[in-house]
């Protein structure tokens, strides 16, 4: 009986006018690329903030053919990526992998994966937060004009006074970019590390805002160029000497984490954010040594 | 739980839109849209007069209550009476509309795409409340070169053939793409179902032979 109940689910749990809707968002944001388009966000069983933009955008243009990875925060096994990915699984009986490269579908929160993606292969990150006006415009009609007439005078305001503040671009995360010369986009939630690689890219980059309700798009070959001074210019979190302590790989986003000692002390590591690209590492250095 | 598969028409339409996706990202590289499941059975119309099924069908995949559409033949918009309207409107319960507002149209010879410039093209604050159009041209040829196309999804520049085209179409699409981020977004699809995506960003210019 209870079998029968969840065969009512449609393939992709979305009924397929929410998927056709979708569907005609995610065109429009391929044409005007950078550019937020309204959708009708529907309701999941999950809460809105938890993924849902990028759920939504995986499961409208999901096919039975598809390989799909989910990660959060780079990590396969993270609490979201396991409940996204079980949603989607169950939803559609599609193969998953661990491995970048042998996905089609590749559902991301927070990062992009550390091998090059190639352009058969479509990348669908969840995103937090929409809009990098923002900080300066926290009025969303106000804002939407501004992107309209291209007004983003205050956002360049707000990185100077930044650099004046703190006497440096201070952006963790959500680093703001312009789109092909137009849109000014938020990179959100990739850290610095991943935004030069959204630029002429291989791949199809898609955003899903479930919360926010909006959908946007990076097309492959497309120029994305972070907001940077002269004498100010954008930096990734790279540091000299930086090194995975699993792996060894030295030009990687690399994470920190505590590892107690067991005598109420213990030190700071760091690692590989890329979690299957760490393990890829290990696994060939264990066979060639 | 056991996920259900998906219908025939779900499929289809998951399958072509993909193709539509994947076109409109790589502008120049030609998509092989899926052949239309059974259940097309077009009104009965002079073989002349019907439209590329291919076209018909990627169009239908796209459009439901929430949606607009219109058509053109021969360079002329067809009324909401017209059989070919009717089928459209039963099968997707999309509205007819004017073609100045209409959010999809069908145009079934390349002599409709003069009709291009009738289209809605947005708004500076939602220029995604623009018309996409879906021309059907008799042959589409990777390894032509009818056109440079450039733009976001292009690496460099790329050319396309698309032979038998009226000398107005170039003028005619690239007048309504004057004005980014405001635009028409172009889909053409040829006989044997490969589709070129035009999105209002590609820059088309005409190669010199």
């Amino acid at each position: 009986m209870q079998q029968t109940n969840e065969q009512l689910y449609n393939f992709g749990l979305l009924d397929e006018d929410a998927k056709r809707e979708i569907r005609r968002s995610l065109l429009k944001a391929v044409a005007i690329p950078g550019h937020q388009i309204p959708f009708a966000s529907r309701d999941l069983p999950i809460a809105r903030g938890w993924g849902t933009g990028g759920l939504q955008i995986t499961l409208a243009i999901i096919t039975p053919e598809d390989c799909l990875k989910v990660i959060d925060q780079g990590d396969d096994a993270g609490v979201n990526a396991v409940n996204l990915r079980r949603l989607i699984t169950q939803t559609t009986g599609v193969a998953t992998t661990v491995d970048s490269c042998a996905a089609s579908l590749i559902q991301t929160r927070h990062r992009i994966p550390e091998e090059p993606l190639r352009a058969d292969q479509i990348l669908v990150l969840q995103v937090p937060m929409v809009d990098p006006l923002r900080w300066v415009e926290p009025n969303l009609e106000r804002a939407t004009v501004m992107h309209g007439e291209a007004d983003y005078g205050r956002m360049w305001v707000y990185m100077y006074e930044s650099v004046v503040r703190a006497g440096d671009l201070r952006i963790a995360s959500q680093y703001p970019v312009m789109v092909n010369g137009r849109y000014m986009m938020d990179t959100t939630p990739i850290p610095r590390w991943d935004v030069p690689r959204l630029d002429m890219a291989e791949t199809l980059f898609l955003f899903g805002a479930g919360r926010e309700k909006r959908i946007y798009a990076v097309p492959p070959h497309t120029p994305v160029v972070p907001l940077q001074f002269e004498d100010y210019p954008f930096r990734t979190e790279y540091q000299a000497g930086q090194r995975c302590v699993r792996c060894g790989a030295e030009q990687t986003f690399l994470t920190s984490h505590f590892v107690p000692d067991g005598a109420g002390a213990g030190q700071w590591v760091t690692s590989c954010s890329d979690s299957s690209f760490c393990d890829k590492r290990l696994a060939s250095a264990e066979v060639q040594p | 739980m056991i996920a259900a598969p998906p219908t025939t028409q779900a499929y289809f339409n998951s399958r072509t839109f993909r193709i539509l996706l994947d076109s409109l990202a790589r502008p120049g590289t030609l998509g092989r849209l899926p052949p239309p499941p059974q259940g097309y059975d077009l009104p009965l119309l002079p073989a002349m007069q019907l439209p590329n099924h291919y076209a018909v069908a990627a169009l239908l995949s796209l459009l439901d209550q929430g949606t607009s559409m219109a058509h053109a033949a021969g360079g002329l918009w067809l009324s909401a009476e017209h059989p070919l309207t009717r089928w459209f409107t039963l099968r997707s319960n999309a509205q007819v509309e004017t073609p100045a507002y209409a959010d999809y149209v069908l145009l079934h010879d390349p002599a409709s795409a003069a009709c291009l410039g009738d289209l809605k093209r947005g708004s500076l604050t939602f220029p995604e409340q623009s018309c996409t159009a879906f021309l059907c041209v008799a042959q589409l040829d990777e390894h032509g070169a009818t056109w440079r196309l450039a733009g976001p999804g292009i690496a460099g520049s790329r050319t396309v053939g698309i032979p038998g085209l009226p000398a107005n179409v170039l003028s005619v699409i690239m007048a309504t793409r004057s004005d980014f981020p405001l635009g028409v977004d172009i889909f053409c699809i040829d006989v044997t179902g490969a589709c070129l995506g035009l999105p209002r960003t590609t820059r088309i210019e005409e190669v010199c032979s």
